[in-house]
């Protein structure tokens, strides 16, 4: 079995592709898969320490996380659908009436 | 060793032999002029009506929506089958617990059908 | 893992959760079978918080654990769950008129806030990690819809696609420091890890911890956290903004100091620099800022990051007592911010524009009573004595200066100084500067008047006579050391 550092360099890689993409990207869809990409290093994390640990309360942690990101991503394609509705636009920098 | 190695070479060879005389044959069977059907992508057999990467209609995406949100669920009822059988002998709280869950759900369902987005009009 | 069988008692001990969930997926069949008039909805929202409350005041606080330590009952959840609760209640009487005039008065809004208040409860009353987060969880998906409730309207949209994204980024974030913390304790239990004192590994358990507070930071706006939270709390409608500011405020910093105080007792005193650092940074940005604002709501934005600065000061402190102080100014700050949302959305009038000083301009002459509200709310907002925003501050000062924090007390005073400008401009807008045009509000509804009353009320008492809750906060934080 690889040690656990493998896995958690390989996360915390992911983790901060994913910081960097919902930093630098400008498409609300990208930015989401993004923010995709954190969650998904999270339970990676969580899966290697659970594994290390022969402890399972971590796999359970990942089945919420899961649960979460889906309903996250429902509503924000809610969210997005409606504003493409009002704005014909999707990127980030198009969202100026708020003054960020 | 190398040796275990044989048949899986033997494979290659077969298989790119195969690759090489199946392409010669089609050089040599084919007809020899080529219409603008060919150069068209493949679209399950018929001729494409227009390009791919159009707008979709906002029915997809609430039907994406919902499909996303009832789908995860089942990710909780796997670990509840596995220890089904075992905890039953205590009791039947787990099944009383997963109808809960599930009438959570059908709430959810109900609400969405009332509110017609599963209607495609 | 641990072993456990579910008992009745466990269940009694999540009695409101449950009434609040069944109520919100009643007003979900409410709003389907249920034509015409929305009032029924209102009531029903109303009586299911009184309720919930009522089930959870009549509850023991013993500290008494059920689903195997998931959730745990003491005075210190109870005291933050009536401050949600009562907010969810005023939220419910205040919102109608709004909602009404534009034309989006449904039963999905009492749901929705009912989902939000059972996340806070979660988030407030449990005692797993894995529970905090959902419950924090379900009440941040509930906000992100709250907030781009008017989905026609671009300024909601707007400010919900911020919210989600920032929002997800820090649950991201909080997420991933709770992974570490699982590393290096190997459970998610802040009991465990309470009784297990020291970590099997020191460097998992600073990352976890930091994280986890990055997370938090976000959700309570700590500079430099803070930048979504003005362009949310404009955006949204203001009746959710008023419940937003207020119980998602106290249910995260209840959330924050059960985690840091009940799970990590021993890490206080080292980042004590740091909080010091955070707390004096974030009312300095806030109040700064708020100078320059001209929109009233996005003048309150920014005060309430000033307060949760304010707030961190009880963090800083590290004591029982501090905590006592934060707790009984996250009380007050509920009937203040909630009083002061409720007169910014009668006067703002039907599509936002009489939001800016200017438009305040001689209301007192026509409107004495709200602007005697709102002029009080102000008052209490700025620290003034005998509301219930001096005794809090007091309190939490006075702890502050005993704790030997005295450069942090001075840059607190200077800021109360400070923020004394721009909530006293709304006041001299209101009673020294001529009417500039008639307008005709139509008269507040009978609820929301009730409302209104209870919070100049509360505002009033808690700030003459504070001793009976500052007692019971003091008692409630005693249930987290």
């Amino acid at each position: 079995m690889l040690p656990i550092e493998y896995y958690l360099w390989f996360a915390a890689a992911l983790f901060a592709i994913g910081v960097a993409g919902v930093l630098l990207r400008r498409n609300v869809i990208i930015v989401f898969m993004s923010i995709e990409l954190m969650l998904n290093a999270v339970n990676v994390t969580f899966i290697a320490f659970s594994r290390q640990m022969n402890n399972i309360d971590g796999q359970i942690f990942v089945f919420f996380v899961m649960t979460l990101a889906a309903a996250e991503v429902a509503v924000g394609l809610a969210i997005i659908v409606a504003m493409y509705r009002n704005k014909k636009s999707i990127n980030v920098q198009d969202m100026n009436l708020l003054k960020w | 060793m190398l040796g275990e190695y044989l048949p899986l070479f033997f494979l290659g060879v077969i298989v790119f032999g195969l690759i090489a005389v199946m392409l010669f044959l089609v050089r040599l069977l084919q007809p020899k002029r080529r219409s603008e059907t060919d150069l068209e992508p493949y679209e399950s057999g018929t001729t494409p009506t227009s390009f791919a990467r159009t707008r979709f209609s906002v029915k997809f995406f609430i039907i994406a929506i919902i499909f996303i949100i009832f789908d995860i669920e089942v990710v909780f009822m796997y670990p509840w089958a596995v220890v089904f059988k075992e905890l039953l002998n205590i009791g039947t709280f787990i099944f009383i617990e997963m109808l809960t869950f599930l009438g959570i759900l059908v709430v959810g369902l109900i609400y969405v059908w009332k509110m017609g987005a599963l209607e495609w009009d | 893992m641990i072993d456990f069988q579910i008992v009745p008692a466990d269940f009694y001990l999540l009695l409101p959760e449950m009434v609040l969930s069944v109520g919100a997926m009643l007003l979900l069949f409410l709003e389907l079978f249920l034509k015409g008039n929305k009032t029924v909805q209102q009531w029903t929202a109303f009586a299911i918080f009184v309720v919930a409350l009522s089930l959870l005041l009549s509850q023991e606080s013993s500290g008494a654990t059920g689903f195997g330590m998931m959730v745990r009952s003491d005075l210190f959840g109870q005291f933050i769950s009536a401050v949600v609760l009562i907010g969810g209640g005023l939220t419910v009487l205040l919102g109608k008129e709004y909602l009404v005039s534009r034309e989006w008065h449904r039963g999905e809004y009492y749901s929705l806030l009912l989902f939000a208040s059972v996340g806070m409860l979660f988030m407030v009353r449990g005692l797993d990690l894995l529970v905090i987060f959902l419950g924090l969880e379900l009440l941040s998906i509930s906000l992100y819809i709250l907030v781009g409730y008017f989905r026609d309207r671009l300024f909601s949209n707007e400010a919900a696609l911020k919210y989600l994204l920032l929002g997800a980024f820090a649950s991201g974030f909080l997420l991933y420091g709770i992974a570490y913390t699982y590393g290096s304790y190997g459970t998610t239990n802040l009991n465990e890890i309470r009784t297990m004192g020291s970590p099997e590994s020191m460097t998992f358990h600073w990352i976890g911890l930091s994280l986890i507070l990055v997370g938090f930071s976000f959700k309570v706006a700590l500079v430099p956290f803070h930048m979504w939270l003005p362009d949310v709390y404009q955006g949204a409608p203001t009746p959710v903004t008023g419940f937003m500011a207020t119980t998602t405020k106290a249910a995260a910093f209840a959330a924050m100091l059960r985690i840091l105080f009940y799970g990590f007792p021993a890490d206080i005193a080292e980042w004590m620099p740091l909080f010091w650092f955070l707390s004096a940074v974030t009312m300095t940005v806030g109040n700064v800022i708020a100078l320059q604002q001209s929109n009233l709501k996005r003048m309150l934005a920014y005060s309430a990051i000033a307060h949760a600065g304010y707030l961190m000061i009880g963090v800083t402190v590290g004591t029982e007592t501090g905590a006592a102080g934060m707790l009984f100014y996250l009380l007050g700050y509920l009937f203040m911010n909630i009083g002061a949302f409720a007169v910014v959305q009668y006067f703002e009038g039907k599509d936002e524009t009489r939001l800016d000083f200017e438009s305040y301009a001689g209301l007192a002459k026509k409107h004495p009573l709200i602007s005697l509200a709102m002029t009080l709310f102000m008052f209490a907002l700025a620290g003034f004595p005998l509301t219930v925003g001096f005794t809090g501050k007091f309190y939490i000062f006075t702890t502050a200066i005993n704790q030997g924090f005295v450069w942090l007390i001075v840059i607190a005073v200077l800021n109360s100084l400070i923020s004394v400008y721009y909530y006293l401009r709304v006041v001299i807008y209101m009673y020294m500067k001529p009417l500039e045009e008639e307008i005709e509000f139509s008269p507040m509804e009978l609820p929301a008047k009730v409302a209104l009353t209870v919070c100049v009320y509360a505002v009033l008492h808690l700030g003459v006579l504070p001793g009976n809750f500052i007692t019971l906060a003091r008692e409630a934080v005693s249930a987290i050391f």
